[in-house]
């Protein structure tokens, strides 16, 4: 896919420079160099433990960055003086785990932030919240609880809740990792389909037919570094680095 | 043996047996009885019918201020005023006859039904002998259930633990006390609450100038006794100035409160309960939310919620689900705690039983407190349990399921709307 038309004009809506993290004396990213424009879907790839996970966590600062800098469209993320919570209402984020709220129906998940964050009235938050699980389909299980959900059900009401605060930027970290195969491809459908309505997306995944299909750029890191990156077909078809290949060769 | 046929035998004999021993009760005649009032224990004022029961082993029973009837407040300076002897001796319960000698050594008169007795005249029902101005009624058997309560009185053990008498005597001055207890604990578990929380979030909280005394504290307090705490708090408060100027400032502390006790003491109480469970709650609220997975806060965090509102909305909820079974717990164990307070004169049921006890000379009080307490804790137990039960379910997901959910999509009718032609991956 060709992001240049929709990028050329506009700023970058995140703005990663130089990010370092540390954890002790374990150096994860080290120095990450990286420019989202509005609308893009960039799919980050590369082996565990190679730091994809942590940016994704630095970039709404679940993670502390320990050098360089973030940049949410005007805001920088990581300086003092952010009110970091404005920035999490921008940046919706989706984790391997669901981090549903057991004690809450699909529902109450995702009226919960709205009610408490944005203040929206009950009435208006309860209507969002049944437009949006009905727009990942689940709009019969709305008064079901968490545990009375399939892996892949909960997962989707984890995306509805996210994008019922109206993000700029969806984080989706391996959030198909932790499902059974026959249920990947339900949640993989609602996030090609946000892809679809402009949304912009950083994804770490391991799914490359995904990777390939509505990426449009992907990203290969490894020890704390972008190794190489382009279009899908670049960087599938077309490895430059050893690495690279390597990565690729073992998963395909 | 036909199951049909033992079956039918097994209900002749749930009928029959319980039929035989009823009729064996209403028909019992009991023990023979002395009547009589003396002075009342503490907790009750003024004066009580007490009854001597003859048990059927005793061929002589005496009358007096140090004798088998006891009449303490009788005028007279020796101890046996008269003696009752059976005749014949050995006779037991059957053709019984009782011989009343007055003691020559008595310096008042015995009178047998309001005349000088003579010689040694046979009793009859509702005669009365008067010993050092005191009436005591010859009062005879009584039949059915309470010549068989009669009977259970002349039993050495049974009479000594579970004395009806004794037991009536005590019950409306402990249920009179009992709700003392229940006072204490109630308003120090609400207090206990708050400042478990508080504790929690200290020893949770980064800085080590809120970790290091909430720390101290609750290790201080959960390796103490209770009751150490009780007698600091109980003799040491009333030393504090603060303390006496409070009770300078509102003299009415020291007159008596709700059933009977003083606010100064209830206060004490109040003071030392909650400073005690709080230690206790805070271990149980921080290991409540510690055990909420990270990812939860994590969750509620990327949404836009402060530590504060993830706290209130999303963690703590969780937690109570959680903990309420431990938190009912540490409720029985607080409230059985409270009898430690009769050991500082604060006057709940233990203290009142200890009083009744030591004036009928009988333990049975204790027995009737026991009963005080488990009608609490034996259904609160229970309520635990059940709670424990339904969580242990529920977590299990297995119990809440609707029918006809597995864990699968296949097949469902919730597929996704947003499904496109580029569904391959």
């Amino acid at each position: 896919m060709d992001t240049t038309m929709s990028s050329a004009a506009n700023k970058p809506i995140v703005r990663i420079v130089n990010l370092q993290k540390s954890f002790g004396d374990l150096q994860v990213l080290n120095g990450v160099d990286m420019d989202v424009e509005k609308g893009e879907v960039v799919v980050i790839l590369g082996p565990s433990g190679s730091g994809k996970s942590t940016l994704l966590r630095c970039v709404n600062r679940l993670e502390e960055p320990t050098g360089g800098e973030i940049w949410l469209e005007d805001i920088q993320v990581n300086a003092s003086k952010t009110n970091i919570n404005e920035v999490r209402e921008r940046v919706g984020m989706v984790f391997q785990s669901f981090n549903l709220f057991p004690h809450l129906t699909a529902k109450g998940n995702v009226m919960l932030a709205q009610r408490k964050v944005l203040h929206r009235p009950k009435h208006d938050a309860a209507r969002i919240a049944v437009e949006q699980l009905e727009r990942v389909g689940l709009g019969d299980r709305v008064d079901y609880f968490p545990s009375q959900l399939s892996g892949g059900q909960q997962q989707r009401v984890a995306i509805a809740r996210s994008l019922a605060m109206d993000p700029h930027v969806m984080l989706f970290d391996e959030v198909t990792s932790a499902l059974d195969p026959e249920l990947v491809r339900g949640v993989l459908d609602v996030m090609k389909e946000l892809a679809k309505a402009g949304m912009t997306m950083l994804v770490v995944t391991h799914e490359m037919g995904f990777a390939r299909d509505v990426a449009s750029r992907a990203v290969f890191m490894d020890g704390g570094v972008i190794v190489e990156q382009g279009t899908p077909s670049e960087v599938f078809d077309n490895p430059q680095h050893e690495r690279t290949k390597d990565f690729l060769g073992h998963i395909s | 043996m036909n199951p049909r046929i033992r079956t039918i035998l097994l209900y002749v004999a749930y009928a029959v047996v319980p039929l035989i021993l009823a009729v064996l009760l209403f028909t019992m005649v009991g023990p023979d009885r002395l009547l009589y009032e003396r002075t009342a224990s503490r907790g009750s004022t003024g004066m009580v019918d007490d009854v001597y029961i003859i048990s059927p082993t005793k061929d002589s029973v005496t009358i007096g201020t140090q004798a088998n009837v006891n009449i303490p407040q009788a005028e007279m300076d020796i101890a046996i005023g008269a003696t009752l002897d059976r005749e014949p001796r050995g006779a037991g319960m059957e053709d019984t006859s009782w011989i009343l000698t007055a003691e020559e050594t008595s310096p008042t008169p015995i009178l047998l039904n309001g005349e000088l007795v003579d010689g040694t005249p046979k009793l009859v029902v509702d005669d009365v002998i008067t010993v050092g101005g005191v009436d005591v009624l010859y009062a005879g058997p009584r039949t059915g259930v309470l010549g068989a309560l009669d009977w259970w009185e002349t039993g050495k053990v049974s009479h000594l633990f579970a004395s009806p008498a004794v037991i009536v005597e005590a019950f409306p001055i402990l249920l009179r006390a009992f709700p003392v207890s229940i006072l204490a604990v109630l308003v120090s578990f609400a207090l206990a609450i708050p400042m478990g929380l508080a504790l929690a979030f200290m020893k949770m909280a980064k800085s080590r100038w809120f970790r290091f005394p909430a720390t101290m504290y609750i290790d201080v307090i959960r390796g103490t006794p209770i009751f150490l705490q009780i007698l600091l708090v109980f003799f040491g408060l009333p030393l504090m100035p603060p303390w006496q100027a409070l009770l300078a400032a509102f003299p009415q502390l020291n007159d008596a409160g709700p059933f009977g006790v003083t606010w100064s003491l209830y206060m004490r109480a109040f003071v030392v309960l909650s400073f005690n469970s709080a230690a206790y709650m805070a271990e149980i609220f921080r290991a409540g939310i510690q055990s909420i997975n990270k990812g939860q806060m994590e969750a509620a965090r990327s949404l836009g919620m402060t530590t504060a509102q993830a706290m209130a909305y999303v963690i703590i909820p969780q937690t109570v689900r959680r903990i309420l079974p431990t938190m009912m717990s540490e409720f029985i164990l607080l409230f059985k705690d409270t009898s430690l307070f009769a050991a500082v004169g604060m006057a709940e049921i233990i203290l009142r039983s200890r009083e009744v006890a030591s004036t009928t000379l009988n333990v049975s009080p204790y027995l009737l407190a026991a009963v005080f307490y488990l009608v609490i804790t034996i259904p609160l137990g229970r309520f635990v349990q059940q709670f424990e039960n339904r969580l242990a379910a529920s977590e299990g997901g297995g119990a809440v399921q609707p029918a006809g959910e597995g864990d699968s999509d296949a097949g469902k009718p919730a597929e996704p709307k947003l499904r496109t032609e580029a569904g391959e991956r």
